[in-house]
């Protein structure tokens, strides 16, 4: 249990400290290549992820690094993590780019995954206007390019 | 919905000069959700729907500006808007706890000023989402339809996100065969379809409607009606002709068919029962395989000719597919073939104990194929290729 109680800081671009166990902050694999590299020292800057970010790529770390702690994982607790990542998830859209390219850049592949499952759930079902107001992007197609588009979504079934 | 929208329509009525131009407003610019608050600010109506979608009105000239608003308020949340004083109009979000939730917690109220300006800095640029993510999320994207979708949103994400491969649709120029063994001049088109079952969403307690086949391109020219705002449809032609759209059907993506432009195997009145196609290297070369009249007629892609193939059934073929690299067929009299693409050799096979049935091939995606053994119009044994025992062993249903 020493490697656990080892503590680290991550420090977020605001200069905030988070002190995290060893194993949650290997969770960022950014973090873990540092350490493995022999990068002894126990405060890590983080600079281009802000503490309000920051904090919640942690949480969602150290939820899955307890998860993964317990012996025997039951179904249920499988099931309690899936609960859990889409609670993490419903998060606004502003939130949901900043964690993504923050799970991006640490390297949090459970995080980018439902980061991105998260923007694919978005996109699907919705008219593209829909996607633009609520990714904020600018309809930027000419009138004849838009027309190529309406084209392209056009079908015919062919029993 | 009607509620909120009459709700709307009254509190436009004193400004406009007839009712007409109402509906047109309705149909053609509002959100499609339900309003959720209205309030009247600065001289202007604002309008807040269940989707998230904020709009600003122009109550002279009838102008509808959306507005960013500053999140998206997620489905479990009610959203009000609050002018506070004559300066400041406030976006509140009172967010419920979903279910199983920790309900010590009590509701929490998150208050925004509402950007009133266009673009604000706070709000990111989703097209700058570094390639390798969009990339996930296309991967992400479940079926082919999405990824249209999600191509027709801007020019950046168009270019990132590749028009869908499975909704190409290759095609050959083959010799005619219909004099055969008369060589013909004429050509036939062989092509790839796209196999797709759309089950349309009908109000919970009927039974859903289902519609399974190809799609291609609506070729169409006269168009219903020009849809605005760009929206995808698969149009299913009949004597009422049904609009499918991701919204109102669910799509599962099922692989291909290889067809005969202009030849229905399910006519009477044709000779023509089907055809199988298999790829033979990368360099496009390919073995046809032709079910017509008594014959199975096959064509190489080196040769362009169709010859009929000797070592075969005396029997009619009933029923031709193409699977993992070789042809099966089934004839009427019980006899199964398995056909080599290379030397069109016949492997036969006895994959069940005869029994007085019809037999059906039917390929599920790549992976599967299954034989259907009718024995009347309501009791199927349905069993799976094992790939490696050549056999059926497995009954499935």
């Amino acid at each position: 249990m020493s490697e656990s109680n080892k503590k680290i800081s991550l420090i977020s671009s605001e200069g905030e400290a988070f002190e995290v166990s060893e194993a949650v902050a290997r969770e960022f694999e950014i973090v873990a290549h540092m350490l493995e590299d022999g990068c002894s020292g126990s405060s890590i800057p983080i600079t281009t992820v802000d503490s309000n970010i920051l904090g919640k790529v942690i949480e969602y770390c150290t939820k899955h690094v307890e998860v993964g702690n317990v012996e025997g994982n039951s179904e249920k607790a499988e099931k309690d993590l899936e609960e859990f990542d889409k609670r993490f998830i419903a998060v606004e859209m502003n939130t949901l780019f900043s964690l993504i390219l923050a799970a991006n850049y640490l390297n949090v592949k459970g995080l980018l995954n439902i980061g991105c499952q998260k923007v694919a759930d978005t996109i699907k079902d919705m008219k593209p206007e829909e996607v633009r107001s609520i990714f904020n992007i600018e309809n930027d197609y000419t009138p004849a390019e838009e027309e190529v588009v309406r084209k392209e979504n056009e079908w015919a079934f062919q029993p | 919905m009607t509620v909120s929208m009459l709700f709307m329509l009254a509190l436009f009525a004193p400004y406009l000069p007839s009712w007409p131009s109402v509906q047109n407003m309705r149909l053609q610019r509002l959100s499609d959700a339900t309003c959720d608050d209205l309030v009247t600010f600065s001289g202007r109506f604002y309008a807040i729907f269940l989707n998230g979608d904020v709009f600003a009105f122009d109550p002279h000239f009838l102008e509808l500006t959306p507005l960013k608003p500053l999140e998206l308020l997620n489905c479990c949340s009610c959203n009000s808007l609050v002018p506070s004083g004559d300066d400041e109009l406030f976006l509140v979000e009172k967010i419920i706890p979903p279910n199983g939730a920790n309900m010590s917690e009590p509701p929490s109220e998150k208050k925004a000023s509402l950007s009133l300006s266009s673009s604000s800095s706070m709000v990111p640029d989703w097209t700058q989402l570094p390639e390798e993510l969009l990339h996930i999320i296309t991967e992400k994207l479940e079926h082919c339809f999405n990824v249209i979708h999600a191509r027709s949103v801007c020019t950046s994400w168009r270019s990132t996100f590749p028009f869908p491969h499975s909704l190409l649709r290759p095609s050959y120029s083959l010799p005619a065969f219909g004099d055969f063994p008369y060589v013909s001049k004429g050509l036939c088109t062989l092509e790839k379809v796209p196999l797709f079952l759309f089950r349309v969403q009908t109000p919970a307690a009927s039974p859903s409607e289902y519609f399974l086949g190809g799609v291609g391109r609506d070729e169409c020219v006269d168009h219903m009606e020009l849809q605005y705002p760009i929206q995808f449809s698969v149009k299913i032609p009949g004597s009422e002709p049904t609009v499918l759209n991701i919204r109102n059907s669910q799509v599962f993506p099922l692989g291909h068919q290889y067809r005969i432009m202009g030849w229905d195997p399910e006519s009477w009145t044709t000779k023509f029962k089907g055809v199988a196609f298999l790829p033979l290297n990368e360099e496009g070369e390919f073995v046809v395989l032709l079910n017509y009249t008594m014959d199975l007629l096959v064509l190489r892609s080196s040769e362009m000719r169709w010859m009929r193939l000797k070592e075969t059934s005396n029997a009619q073929c009933r029923q031709l597919v193409a699977f993992k690299g070789r042809f099966y067929a089934a004839f009427i009299n019980g006899d199964f073939f398995i056909f080599d693409p290379y030397t069109l050799k016949r492997t036969p096979f006895t994959p069940l104990p005869l029994l007085r049935s019809s037999k059906y091939l039917v390929q599920a995606g790549d992976d599967e194929l299954l034989l259907i053994l009718d024995f009347n119009r309501f009791t199927c044994r349905v069993s799976r290729l094992d790939n490696e025992a050549d056999n059926f062993p497995m009954d499935v249903v």
